[in-house]
C-alpha cells in the first residue's frame, strides 16, 4: 500500500488540503477502533447499573482553609463510578453499603480515604507535602515527577509572573530552574531577555532552546501572555529532549497554558500599577567636572586655553552658556532629563470553569509598561480562550486560540551610533535642554566637542516602532481507544505578522538631517503549520509498568518579508506613514524563506514496581534544509533511575529520607538552526553603478555544501533527588556534560577560493555543569510558615575543535582549548612616568601616555602583546527565594547573585581615552598629570596632540561583574474568606512588590547583566546599556 | 490491536513518499542551476566583476579610517590628522608589517574575490552560446581587463600570490602555492592582450572596460615589469612606451584645461579620465570628500564629523615648486574654506588639506556621488616619457615623450616654455606632484627603487630614504606586504 500523500504542488492551500486527506485516513480507521472501545464502555455501564443503590452518601470537600473544594474526585474504593464536587465543593454519591469507603482525589492534594456514613461528611484535602505527586508534562505525554528520570526543571505559572514588569514568558524564568541562564540584558521593557540552558553549545547555528506551547512544536513563546501560562517545564538533559530530536539540543521549553476546572466557576481580575525609575547612575561629571576635564585637555599645551576660558575665542552660545569667568550657567543632569518616573499598567480579566464534561477559560490581558527612558514603551493585548470538551466517551478534544497584539518603541537601536542613551551617557552637563530662544541644545555647541543632537531631543524626534500581531490556534483531538490506548491528532497554526516602522525627522543632526529625514516601513509575514499524530499506551501488569508513545508530525515554516522606506521629506508631519511624501527612495526588499520537517518519532518508559525505572526514545527529523542521506536524522537517548527508597534495606531511613532517587541519562539531540539554504550555492543580486546610475549587477555569495547535516549534541546527565522529613526537604542535583560534535560550523576558506566559507560539519564544544536545587519548609506552624528555595548552576565550557580557527569576537575571541565568552586585549599596566620616560621613548610614547605590557618582549606594541583577560560567564548563579507567611500576609524575597562574570566595559572606553571630546566618568580627573604621575588614565589632551592609543578592551575595561542583587520583594495581604464570603468574593489580595530593589556590584556601568550584542557569544559587553529600573508596584487580585 | 497498526502503517508509508515535502525552495534566488542563461545574465555578472575596483576603500571601514589610506600612509609623504591605532601607524610611521594587520586582509580579499567573479565569468561565458560571439568576447574582454587588473594589485603588494585562473568547484584541496612573479605577470599580461583584441570601443562614456582603458593598463603593467623586481629592462621600457603611445595616438583621451575639470561629474569617464571606480550618492558612496575633510573637524560641510584620514606632509607640500598651478587654493589642496551655509564666513585650516577630490555637491547633500579616478590620462603621458628616459639612458628628447611631458608640466606652470630634453629625474618628480594621493606612487616607488627627496629636491634611493613622517628610514623588507596572517594559518603553503 503506497500512496502520494505530497504531490507537491507550490503554495500553502493546496498543500494544507493534503493535510486533510491524510487526517482523514487516520480518522477513519480509527474510528473502527473506537467503535470497539465504545462497545466495552457500553459494558461497563451495564455492570454499574446492577448494583442496587442502597445508601446515599453526602457531603462537602474542603481544602486546607477550609474552603470548599469544587472538583474533587469522590468515589468508592477498589470499585468503578464515582463523582465529582460541585462549585460548593458538595457531592452526592450512591454506595451499596456503608461498609463502602470513598476515596477523594484532587490534583495537587494528598487523596483521603473516609468511611461511608449516613449523616454529612466533612472531607478536608491536604496539599500534597510532596511535590513527587506531582505530574509533569514529558514530551507527548505526562508523567508522575516520581517517575522521572530525566532532567526537567518545573516553574509554575504563577511563580512565572510574580514579577510585576514580566512580560514575556523568558524574562519570567529569570533565576526559576538551576542550569538555566536567563540574562536580563537590558532594562527596557521587555528586558531583552537571553536563554542559555546548560551554555553555549554552538557557534553558528542558533543557541535558543525549542518551545513547545501545548503540543505545538516550534512555537513563538513571545506570542502568549505569561498570564495564561499554567506551568513551564524545562527539559535539560538528552532523556528528556532527544523526543524533540533536531530541535532540542539547546533544551526545550514545554509551555503549558491554563485550563478550567470541572464544575467550577471563577472569574479572576487582576490588575497592577508601577513605577520605575533609575536604579543607580553612574558617576559621570558634572557641569564643572567636565569644564576641568577641556581646561585640562588643552593645557596639554602649555598656555593653551578651553574655549570657555579664552577670551578671544567667540563662539556663538558663549554667553548664553558661562559667565564672564568660565564657569558655567547650566548644570544639566542628562541621567535625570533622559528619564522618567515610569508608570506602567497591566490588567487581566479571567473567566473559567465547566462542568461534568466541559471546561472552559477565557482571558482577557493588557499591558501598558513604560520604559524610563523618556517615550520608551511596550504595550501588549492578549485575549485567549481555552475549551476542553469530552465529547464522545471515547473522544477528548481541546481547542484553543491566543491572539495578540505587541508594539514597542526602541530607543537603543544604532547601538554604536549616536543614539539617545548613548547621548545620556555622554551630553555635556554644562548644556541645557533647551535654550531661552527654545532651541534644543547640540554638543557642538561647545567648540571641539563630538557634535550631536542631546537625548531629549532624540528620544522626541527618532522612532523605532516595533511591534507584532500573532494567532496561535491548536485543535488536540484525543481518541480513547481503549482504557490503555489513546490516539492523539493536533493541528496548529501560528499567523505572525511583525513590522518595524522607523522615522527620524529632517533636522535631527547626525541621523537623518543629511538625508532630509528617513521613514522606513519593514513587514514580516509568517505562517507556520504543523501536525502531531501520535499513539500513547499506559498499562500496569502486575508490577510492570509500561508507557509508550509513537508519532509522526509534519511542519511547514514560511515567512515573507517586504521593506520599503523613503528619504529627503519637505515636513515631519507625514512621519512613517505616507512614504509617497519623501523625494528619495530606498531600495526596496523582499524575501520569501520556507522549510519544513517531517519526523518520526517514539518513546518508552518500563518501571517495575516504581521502582527500577528505564526510557528510551528515539527520532528521526526530515528536514528540507539538508539534501540526499543527511535528509534524515536519527535521535536516540536512553535513561534509567533507580528509587532506592523503595528498597526494603532502605526502610530504616524512610522516616528521615523519603525518597531517594538515582537517575542518569544520555542520548543523541540535534541542532539544525542553521541559516537558510546552506546547502545550494547562491549569488547575490546587487548593484554596480555606471554613468551614476545603479545597473544590476550579480556576484558569488556562498559556497553550498549539500553533504551538511544536523549538529549532535550528546549529553549525559547523572542526578538524584532526596525528599526529607516528609517533604521538608526537597534536594536534587545534576552533572552534566554535553559535548556538541559536527557543529554546523562556517570553516574558513583561503581568499582564493573566492569564498570566506562554507558550513560544514566540523568541530566541536563541551559544556560541563552541576546543577542544584533546595527547595525546604524552615518553618510550618498554622500561623506562621517560612519556606525558601534555592538553586545553583555552574558551567564551564571549552572549545575543544574548530579547525585550528580563531574566531574574534568584541572584545574576545574564541579558539580551540579556550572556553567560550573568553575576552581577550592589551594588558595596561598604567601610565609612563616622567621617571620612566626614556623606557617610553623606545615605545615612542612620553610620560603621560597609557603604558601597556609588552607581553611578547619584542620591543613595540604589537597584536602580539593581547592575552585572555578573563570570561564573561558567570563561574556560578545561585538564586534564593524566601517565602515567610503569618496569618494572611506574606512576605516574599528574592536574591540573584552571579560570581566572577567579567564585563567588557566598551561605554567608559569610548568615554574616558586621553582624547575625550564628550562628557566622561569622574574618574578621568584621576587622569595623569605632571604632580600626579600614577595613574589608570592617559594624560588629558586634544585629538590632534602627539599620538596616545587607548585599545579597546585592553584590562582596564574589563570590570569584575559579580552582584548580588535583592531582585525582587513582595508583600501581600490576603483577606479572610469570612469577610469576603459577605461581598461574594472567594478571594481578595493586595499586595506591593519592589523589583530590582537593591544591587550589590564593583561594576562602574548600570547594570553587570548586560550586552549589547549577541548573547551567545558576547555575554557582557557593555555598549551604552538601557539602564535597568527599580520599579514599585501595587496590585490587586479579586476572585468571583 | 490489528486495526490500530493501520494508522502506524498509513503514517509511516506517507514519510516515506515525503522527499518532496522536504525538498528545498530557495524563492527568489539565483543559482548556478539557474544562471548564465542570458545576455541579461552574463551583463549582470560582468557588473559585478567591477565592484572589486572599490573594495579596498569600503572594507572594515571605520571613522576616517579605511585600508586604502594605507598606500599612501606607507610613502611617508603622508599624515594623518585623526590619531588611529597600530594598524594604521605601522605604515605611517614604518614601524614594520605586523601580519595580523587588517589592511594586508583587505587587499587580500579584495583582490581574490573579484578575481574568483572573474573566473567565473570567463569559464562560464567562454562556453555559452546565448549570445553572439563578438558580444562573448567582449564581455570575456571586461573580465580579464578586470582580473588583470586584481592580479596587478595583488603582486605589487606581495609579490609571489597563489595564480588561481579556474573557478572553485569544490572545497577540497583549496590549498595553494605561491607562484613565481614572472608566471603573474605573464597571466596578467596575457589577460590584458586577449581583452585587447576584443571589439571595445576606444573609450566608453557610461565607465565600462574601453581598449583605451586595457592598453593604459597594460603600459603600467610594462612598465613596472621593466622595473622592480623583474628588472626586464629597456625592451619593457620600449612596450611601456610604445603602448603608452597607442593611447596617445588614438586620439580619444586629453588632459583637461584646468584641475576642477577632473572633479566636474560631466567629465567622468571621459577627456583625462580613462578609467573611474564608478559612484552614486546611495548606494556605492565614495568616502573619499568626507574622510579628508580637516580634524578637528571645522564646519565646512554638513557633514564633517568623519573627517581626518590624510594631509599632505607639510615637507611634501613645500616641495611644489613656485607658481605651480597644482598646490594653487582649491585645485590639489586648500589651507581654507567657507563656513558651511556662510559664504562671507572663511574658515582657515591648520595645515594644508587635500583638495583634489572635493565634492561640491557633496558638501551640501552630505553624499558623496563622485567617481574616483583609477587611470588618468596625465598617468599614461607621464608613463610614456619616463618610459622613453630610460630607454634613451636616463634623457630624452624624443618628440612624443617630450610632448607627452610638456602637457603635464605646462598645464602646472602655464607660462612655462616647453622643455626640450627631459630626464628621468624630472618625470619621475613631476609623477610625484601629479598623481600624490592618488594611490599611485607607492607603486612608482616600488617599481623604481626611488624615492623623492623633498627637503633636497632630488631624486633618491628609496633604501636608505627616510620619508618626511616615517620613523626610519625604507628598508628592502618594507617595498612588499607579508601574506596575511589569517590566510597562512587558513593555507600553510602561502608560509613558504
Amino acid at each position: 500500500m503506497k500512496f502520494k500523500l505530497y504531490s507537491r504542488p507550490y503554495g500553502l492551500i493546496s498543500r494544507g488540503k493534503h493535510y486533510c486527506g491524510g487526517l482523514l485516513i487516520c480518522l477513519a480507521v480509527s474510528t473502527n477502533a473506537i467503535a470497539g472501545a465504545s462497545v466495552s464502555a457500553a459494558n461497563e455501564t451495564s455492570v454499574k447499573n446492577s448494583y442496587r443503590a442502597a445508601v446515599t452518601v453526602k457531603g462537602t470537600v474542603v481544602d486546607e482553609q477550609g474552603l470548599p473544594l469544587p472538583g474533587a474526585t469522590v468515589r468508592i474504593k477498589d470499585q468503578t463510578g464515582g463523582t465529582v464536587t460541585d462549585v460548593n465543593g458538595r457531592f452526592t454519591l450512591d454506595v451499596p453499603d456503608l461498609n463502602a469507603t470513598l476515596l477523594i482525589t484532587f490534583t495537587g492534594y494528598d487523596p483521603k480515604e473516609v468511611k461511608a456514613s449516613d449523616t454529612e461528611i466533612k472531607v478536608q484535602l491536604l496539599p500534597n507535602s510532596k511535590s513527587l505527586s506531582e505530574v509533569v508534562v514529558v514530551g507527548y505525554g505526562t508523567s508522575k515527577k516520581a517517575n522521572l528520570i530525566t532532567s526537567i526543571s518545573s516553574v509554575k505559572g504563577d511563580a512565572l509572573a510574580e514579577r510585576p514588569t514580566t512580560i514575556n514568558i523568558t524574562q519570567g524564568l529569570a533565576g526559576k530552574a538551576a542550569g538555566v541562564n536567563v540574562m536580563t540584558n537590558s532594562g527596557k521593557p521587555g528586558g531583552n531577555p537571553a536563554i542559555k540552558i546548560r551554555g553555549t553549545g554552538s557557534i553558528n547555528s542558533s543557541n535558543n532552546p525549542l518551545y513547545v506551547i501545548d503540543g505545538v512544536v516550534g512555537a513563538d513563546p513571545n506570542a502568549i501572555d505569561p498570564n495564561i501560562v499554567a506551568s513551564v517545564d524545562i527539559y535539560k538533559d538528552a532523556g528528556a529532549t532527544a523526543i524533540y530530536g533536531s530541535r532540542g539540543a539547546n533544551g526545550v521549553v514545554v509551555i503549558t497554558t491554563k485550563t478550567g476546572k470541572k464544575n467550577t466557576s471563577d472569574i479572576a481580575f487582576s490588575n497592577t500599577i508601577s513605577f520605575g525609575s533609575l536604579q543607580r547612575k553612574v558617576p559621570l561629571l558634572d557641569a564643572e567636572g567636565a569644564l576641568e576635564m577641556f581646561k585640562r585637555e588643552y593645557e596639554y599645551v602649555p598656555g593653551r586655553l578651553a574655549p570657555h576660558l579664552d577670551p578671544t575665542n567667540n563662539f556663538a552660545r558663549k554667553d548664553e552658556l558661562f559667565n564672564p569667568d568660565g564657569t558655567p550657567k547650566y548644570h544639566t543632569d542628562w541621567q535625570d532629563e533622559a528619564t522618567q518616573l515610569a508608570v506602567s499598567h497591566q490588567h487581566s480579566l479571567t473567566f473559567s470553569g465547566g462542568k461534568d464534561d466541559f471546561t472552559i477559560l477565557a482571558n482577557f490581558s493588557y499591558k501598558n509598561n513604560e520604559g524610563i527612558m523618556l517615550n520608551s514603551y511596550a504595550k501588549q493585548l492578549n485575549g485567549y480562550i481555552n475549551i476542553g470538551w469530552d465529547v464522545k466517551p471515547w473522544l477528548n478534544i481541546k481547542a484553543s486560540l491566543n491572539a495578540g497584539g505587541y508594539q514597542s518603541n526602541n530607543v537603543d537601536i544604532n547601538t554604536l551610533g549616536l543614539n539617545a542613551v548613548r547621548e545620556m551617557y555622554e551630553f555635556l552637563p554644562f548644556l541645557p535642554v533647551k535654550y531661552a530662544d527654545g532651541t534644543y541644545s547640540r554638543k557642538g555647541d561647545y567648540p571641539g566637542a563630538e557634535d550631536s543632537e542631546n537625548p531629549v531631543k532624540l528620544l522626541n524626534s527618532v522612532k523605532d516602532v516595533t511591534g507584532r500581531m500573532t494567532t496561535l490556534g491548536n485543535f488536540v483531538g484525543t481518541f480513547h481507544l481503549s482504557k490503555n490506548l489513546n490516539f492523539v491528532t493536533s493541528f496548529s497554526g501560528q499567523l505572525g505578522s511583525n513590522y518595524e516602522n522607523y522615522f527620524s525627522g529632517n533636522d535631527v543632526f547626525g541621523v537623518s538631517q543629511q538625508q532630509g529625514g528617513v521613514a522606513q516601513r519593514t513587514n514580516i509575514l509568517s505562517s507556520v503549520w504543523s501536525n502531531e499524530d501520535y499513539f500513547s499506551y499506559d498499562n500496569t501488569f502486575g508490577k510492570h509498568h509500561l508507557n509508550a508513545v509513537i508519532g509522526a508530525s509534519w511542519y511547514d515554516y514560511v515567512t515573507s518579508m517586504t521593506r520599503a522606506g523613503a528619504e529627503n521629506f519637505f515636513d515631519n508631519t507625514f512621519g512613517y506613514y505616507n512614504l509617497g511624501a519623501g523625494s528619495v527612495i530606498q531600495t526596496p526588499g523582499s524575501s520569501q524563506i520556507e522549510n519544513q520537517l517531517n519526523s518520526f518519532y517514539t518513546r518508552v518508559n518500563y518501571d517495575f514496581d516504581g521502582k527500577y525505572l528505564f526510557g528510551a526514545s528515539f527520532r528521526a527529523d526530515g528536514s528540507s534544509k539538508f539534501r540526499g542521506g543527511n535528509l534524515y536524522g536519527y535521535f536516540p537517548a536512553f535513561n534509567a533511575g533507580w528509587r532506592v527508597s523503595k528498597e526494603k534495606f532502605f526502610e530504616p531511613l524512610l522516616p528521615v529520607i523519603n525518597e531517594f532517587k538515582l537517575r542518569g541519562s544520555f542520548g543523541l539531540v540535534g541542532n539544525q538552526e542553521v541559516g537558510n539554504y546552506p546547502t545550494i550555492s547562491l549569488y547575490n543580486s546587487t548593484q554596480s553603478i555606471f554613468n551614476q546610475q545603479k545597473t544590476s549587477a550579480v556576484t558569488l555569495a556562498s559556497f553550498g555544501n549539500p553533504d551538511l547535516k544536523w549538529e549532535r549534541a550528546q549529553q549525559l546527565d547523572l542526578g538524584f533527588d532526596m525528599s526529607f522529613f516528609n517533604g521538608r526537604i526537597e534536594l536534587g542535583a545534576d552533572y552534566y556534560n554535553k559535548v556538541t560534535k559536527d557543529l554546523i560550523y562556517f570553516v574558513q576558506q583561503p581568499a582564493t577560493t573566492g569564498y570566506s566559507g562554507a558550513y560544514k560539519n566540523l568541530g566541536s564544544i563541551r559544556n560541563r555543569g552541576l546543577e542544584i536545587t533546595l527547595n525546604t519548609q524552615n518553618i510550618v506552624t498554622s500561623d506562621f510558615k517560612w519556606s525558601s528555595g534555592f538553586n545553583f548552576s555552574m558551567n564551564r565550557s571549552k572549545v575543544l575543535d574548530i579547525n585550528h580557527d580563531i574566531i574574534y569576537t568584541w572584545g574576545g575571541r574564541i579558539m580551540e582549548g579556550g572556553p567560550l565568552n573568553e575576552y581577550f586585549g592589551y594588558v595596561r599596566q598604567g601610565v609612563w612616568t616622567q621617571a620612566q620616560a626614556a623606557e617610553a621613548a623606545k615605545f615612542d610614547r612620553k610620560p603621560g601616555d597609557i603604558r601597556y605590557a609588552d607581553l611578547n618582549n619584542n620591543g613595540v606594541k604589537d597584536a602580539g602583546d593581547r592575552t585572555d583577560l578573563g570570561n564573561a560567564m558567570p563561574k556560578w548563579e545561585a538564586n534564593f527565594t524566601n517565602t515567610i507567611t503569618y496569618k494572611n500576609l506574606s512576605l516574599y524575597l528574592d536574591l540573584q547573585g552571579m560570581y566572577g562574570n567579567k564585563l567588557l566595559n566598551l561605554t567608559r572606553f569610548i568615554m574616558t581615552g586621553p582624547t575625550i571630546n564628550v562628557n566622561s566618568y569622574q574618574e578621568v580627573l584621576g587622569a595623569y598629570t605632571p604632580t600626579n604621575q600614577n595613574s589608570q588614565n592617559g594624560q588629558l589632551r586634544l585629538p590632534n596632540d602627539s599620538f596616545s592609543d587607548n585599545e579597546v578592551g585592553d584590562s582596564h575595561y574589563i570590570e569584575d561583574g559579580s552582584f548580588l542583587r535583592v531582585r525582587n520583594i513582595a508583600l501581600t495581604y490576603r483577606f479572610k474568606k469570612s469577610m469576603l464570603e459577605k461581598i461574594k468574593l472567594t478571594n481578595l489580595s493586595v499586595g506591593v512588590n519592589v523589583e530590582n530593589a537593591f544591587l550589590f556590584t564593583k561594576y562602574k556601568g548600570y547594570d553587570p547583566e548586560t550586552t549589547s550584542f549577541d548573547a551567545s557569544l558576547n555575554q557582557g559587553v557593555d555598549v551604552y546599556q538601557y539602564p535597568k529600573p527599580r520599579t514599585i508596584s501595587l496590585n490587586l487580585t479579586a476572585n468571583f | 490491536m490489528k486495526k490500530i497498526l493501520i494508522p502506524v502503517l498509513i503514517l509511516l508509508i506517507a514519510g516515506t513518499s515525503c522527499k518532496k515535502f522536504l525538498e528545498e525552495k530557495p524563492n527568489g534566488l539565483l543559482t548556478p542551476d539557474n544562471y548564465y542563461n542570458s545576455a541579461d545574465q552574463i551583463r549582470a555578472a560582468v557588473n559585478g566583476a567591477y565592484l572589486g575596483l572599490n573594495s579596498p576603500f569600503a572594507t572594515g571601514i571605520g571613522v576616517a579610517v579605511s585600508s586604502v589610506f594605507s598606500l599612501e600612509y606607507i610613502t611617508g609623504y603622508t599624515q594623518r590628522p585623526r590619531p588611529s591605532g597600530y594598524e594604521d601607524n605601522q605604515f605611517i610611521q614604518l614601524t614594520g608589517l605586523d601580519q595580523a594587520n587588517g589592511t594586508l586582509q583587505t587587499f587580500w580579499t579584495s583582490s581574490y574575490y573579484p578575481i574568483e567573479n572573474c573566473n567565473s565569468i570567463i569559464a562560464n561565458v567562454s562556453k555559452s552560446e546565448v549570445v553572439a560571439p563578438a558580444v562573448r568576447d567582449n564581455f570575456l574582454a571586461e573580465a580579464y581587463f578586470l582580473r588583470a587588473y586584481y592580479y596587478f594589485q595583488l603582486v605589487r603588494l606581495y609579490g609571489r600570490v597563489p595564480l588561481k585562473t579556474t573557478p572553485t568547484t569544490n572545497l577540497e584541496n583549496t590549498q595553494l602555492e605561491r607562484a613565481p612573479i614572472e608566471d603573474i605577470y605573464n597571466q596578467i599580461v596575457s589577460d590584458l592582450t586577449t581583452a585587447e583584441k576584443a571589439g571595445l570601443p576606444w573609450a566608453d562614456k557610461t565607465g565600462h572596460v574601453s581598449l583605451g582603458a586595457i592598453k593604459s593598463l597594460l603600459a603600467k603593467v610594462y612598465i613596472t615589469m621593466a622595473g622592480y623586481p623583474l628588472n626586464k629592462g629597456n625592451e619593457y621600457y620600449q612596450k611601456a612606451y610604445d603602448k603608452a603611445k597607442e593611447v596617445i595616438d588614438g586620439g580619444q583621451f586629453s588632459l583637461f584645461t584646468n584641475y576642477a575639470d577632473l572633479r566636474n561629474p560631466s567629465n567622468y569617464n571621459s577627456g583625462e579620465h580613462i578609467f573611474m571606480i564608478q559612484h552614486d550618492e546611495n548606494t556605492i558612496p565614495n568616502i573619499m570628500h568626507f574622510t579628508l575633510m580637516p580634524y578637528p573637524e571645522l564646519p565646512i560641510s554638513i557633514q564633517p564629523s568623519y573627517s581626518g584620514a590624510m594631509a599632505p606632509a607639510q615637507a611634501f607640500y613645500d616641495s611644489y615648486q613656485t607658481g605651480d598651478q597644482r598646490v594653487k587654493e582649491q585645485n590639489f589642496y586648500f589651507t581654507e574654506h567657507a563656513k558651511y551655509g556662510d559664504a562671507s564666513t572663511i574658515i582657515k585650516l591648520p595645515m594644508p588639506y587635500i583638495y583634489k577630490y572635493w565634492n561640491d555637491q557633496a558638501e551640501i547633500s552630505g553624499r558623496d556621488g563622485s567617481n574616483f579616478p583609477l587611470i588618468r590620462y596625465a598617468d599614461i603621458l607621464l608613463l610614456c616619457a619616463e618610459a622613453k628616459a630610460n630607454v634613451d639612458g636616463g634623457i630624452t628628447a624624443d618628440a612624443t615623450a617630450l610632448s607627452a611631458y610638456n602637457k603635464v608640466h605646462q598645464r602646472a606652470f602655464p607660462s612655462a616654455a616647453a622643455e626640450t630634453s627631459i630626464t628621468l629625474d624630472n618625470v619621475l618628480k613631476e609623477r610625484y606632484w601629479e598623481l600624490a594621493y592618488e594611490f599611485q606612487t607607492w607603486f612608482d616607488m616600488q617599481r623604481t627603487r626611488k624615492a623623492f627627496d623633498v627637503a633636497n629636491n632630488k631624486i633618491v634611493d628609496l633604501i636608505g630614504y627616510k620619508a618626511p613622517l616615517h620613523n626610519r628610514e625604507f628598508r628592502e623588507a618594507d617595498l612588499l606586504w607579508p601574506i596575511p596572517l589569517a590566510e597562512v594559518q587558513k593555507d600553510p603553503n602561502l608560509g613558504k
